[in-house]
């Protein structure tokens, strides 16, 4: 197995569990479906597959689907052939025979066009795609891990995404857990950026002091590891050597600290461009329900409401369980 | 405490744990029954040997462990003179344990998945060997594919282990974590014909806590009708509880 990058690192049963399954389904040509929100290493787990598989000497082609014009998603993916439309000067190949041999990574999956996704279904099939132009079918002998931060199973449910596509995809599903669940990694995962950071900054590291990691094991990193590692390095780069003691520490991540000062003053500072005051609830309750494991008295309680208030709220903003 | 009650247990243990099978070992199914041939994958019936051929070696080494814990067990009730009169005892550890595991299934007990990290070293050895056999194609290497997927670091069935350990008896142990492993075959069965689409249970707490409560109420049921059986045998509860080695 090849040596894991520092956001991979993690001791949480769940992290675990989940890398110990990359490591004995790596060696096989199964599609993965890898899911997690923005943030939690999916496309380093992606690249780990790939490193890990028998094609780790093939082309790894990665595509972010949200970034395919639906006009183009076509060819690009499966290539066009000249003349296939206007401005189809030369044959060109698509991505998918690009990585042949190799593995192809579609992340963000959820944003592949609808119209593409039975070409796509047809590819994890039976490994036939069709050049845009060409009337012959050909194949691709390509591995395929796809990623996305969004629930599929409702899009199939709401229609927008294909339901036979969506079983295909998750035969072999990767869930990985957000930074929140994993507080206890936290430590571990500071310390292997700050050491690397340091070292690619040739910089001396700062040390964080016991309440400052407190806080910081605290904080719910909305933005999970991603968010965790860029202020690794911020804080290498502006605190050289220093000890890092709460008052270091950007607002954002105190603001939780302080939601309220000791005579009840709200903390909170509404922002230039205003928020969106149902989403915001909707937000903090599935947040209160997810940390309660469900229990609505205790997710009742974190939020400071009574459990008819909050049964009453909760069916208002309608958050699934 | 009878052997049989003892089984069923295990086996409702097992049972029951479906969901959790499901997340930890679901994708394991899915990409071993996914890298099998096309012509395979389209027979149900070959599709199934391979399925139960994974499963018996899976079982296979849940056996041996459970052996091993109940080779333990048995030193321990020896050394500590424990081995008369103690069915009540077993009967009441049997039902905590269940109560344990149906707690931890209906996600009101997460420190048990903690347990896991007792088998990581052992799995770190096994691992290489187990990515060597891939992809499995054929019965045999399907087999000890399975001897080495049941090491897998896993909270439940190391839960399940350290209750095996307490039937006091290496071949009790051994047939305790297989009726554990038998129970858990719709799961893992399902999850190898039906793949994607079982994908969508796994996640419903809702299920969880369906599985989680009524493992609990199984462990409340073999109680109440162990003490009852217990009772009408020995109406004068003059004489010592027989033991419940059989």
């Amino acid at each position: 197995m090849k040596k894991l990058e520092p956001q991979l690192l993690g001791e949480s049963p769940e992290f675990l569990a989940v890398l110990r399954t990359v490591g004995l389904l790596a060696p096989t040509d199964v599609t993965v479906l890898i899911t997690g929100e923005s943030g939690t290493g999916k496309e380093l787990i992606a690249h780990h597959i790939a490193a890990n598989s028998r094609r780790a000497q093939g082309p790894l082609i990665s595509i972010n689907c949200a970034a395919l014009p639906e006009t183009l998603a076509e060819s690009e993916l499966f290539g066009h052939g000249k003349g296939a439309f206007t401005g189809a000067m030369e044959r060109r190949p698509g991505r998918v025979q690009s990585a042949s041999g190799g593995t192809l990574f579609l992340d963000e999956i959820s944003e592949l066009p609808l119209s593409i996704q039975p070409k796509l279904l047809r590819l994890l099939e039976n490994g036939e795609c069709q050049v845009v132009g060409q009337p012959q079918v050909s194949r691709a002998d390509v591995r395929i891990v796809a990623a996305t931060n969004k629930d599929l199973a409702e899009m199939v449910r709401q229609g927008t995404f294909r339901a036979d596509l969506f079983f295909r995809l998750n035969i072999v599903p990767l869930e990985l857990p957000p930074l929140r669940q994993r507080q206890g990694d936290i430590p571990l995962l500071l310390e292997a950026f700050i050491q690397n950071f340091s070292k690619q900054h040739n910089t001396p590291s700062p040390v964080i002091s016991r309440p400052a990691l407190q806080i910081l094991q605290s904080y719910l990193w909305p933005g999970n590891i991603r968010e965790l590692r860029n202020w690794c390095e911020r804080t290498c780069i502006l605190h050289r050597g220093e000890m890092i003691e709460p008052h270091h520490l950007p607002k954002e991540i105190l603001a939780k600290e302080s939601w309220n000062d000791e005579r009840g003053n709200v903390l909170l500072h509404l922002p230039e461009k205003g928020i969106n005051l149902a989403n915001l609830e909707q937000n903090l309750i599935q947040q209160a329900l997810q940390r309660s494991s469900g229990n609505k008295s205790r997710a009742a309680r974190l939020l400071g409401l009574t459990r008819d208030t909050f049964l009453y709220r909760l069916k208002k903003v309608a958050v699934s369980l | 405490m009878h052997t049989s009650s003892q089984w069923i247990s295990f086996f409702i243990a097992g049972l029951f744990s479906s969901a959790h099978c499901l997340v930890m070992c679901g994708a394991i199914v899915g990409a071993l029954t996914m890298s099998l041939p096309l012509s395979v994958r389209e027979q149900p019936r070959t599709l199934l040997g391979y399925l139960a051929a994974y499963n018996s070696g899976r079982i296979l080494s849940y056996a041996l462990a459970g052996f091993l814990a109940g080779s333990f067990g048995e030193m321990v009730v020896r050394s500590f003179g424990l081995d008369h009169g103690h069915s009540n005892v077993l009967l009441w550890i049997s039902f905590l344990f269940l109560v344990g595991i149906g707690l931890y299934i209906a996600g009101w007990l997460p420190g048990v998945a903690l347990l896991e990290k007792t088998g990581i070293g052992l799995w770190n050895r096994i691992d290489p060997l187990a990515r060597s056999l891939l992809p499995v194609n054929s019965i045999a290497r399907a087999v000890v594919f399975g001897i080495l997927w049941g090491w897998f670091p896993c909270g439940l069935t190391y839960t399940v282990l350290i209750w095996s350990a307490t039937t006091g008896n290496a071949i009790q142990g051994a047939v305790a974590m297989m009726a554990f492993g038998v129970g858990t075959l719709p799961g893992i069965f399902a999850a190898g014909f039906f793949s994607g689409r079982m994908f969508l249970f796994r996640r419903s707490l809702k299920l969880k806590r369906g599985l989680g409560i009524l493992i609990i109420l199984s462990a409340a049921l073999i109680v109440f009708q162990n003490l009852g059986h217990e009772t009408n045998a020995h109406p004068s509860h003059a004489k010592p509880v027989e033991m419940c080695i059989e």
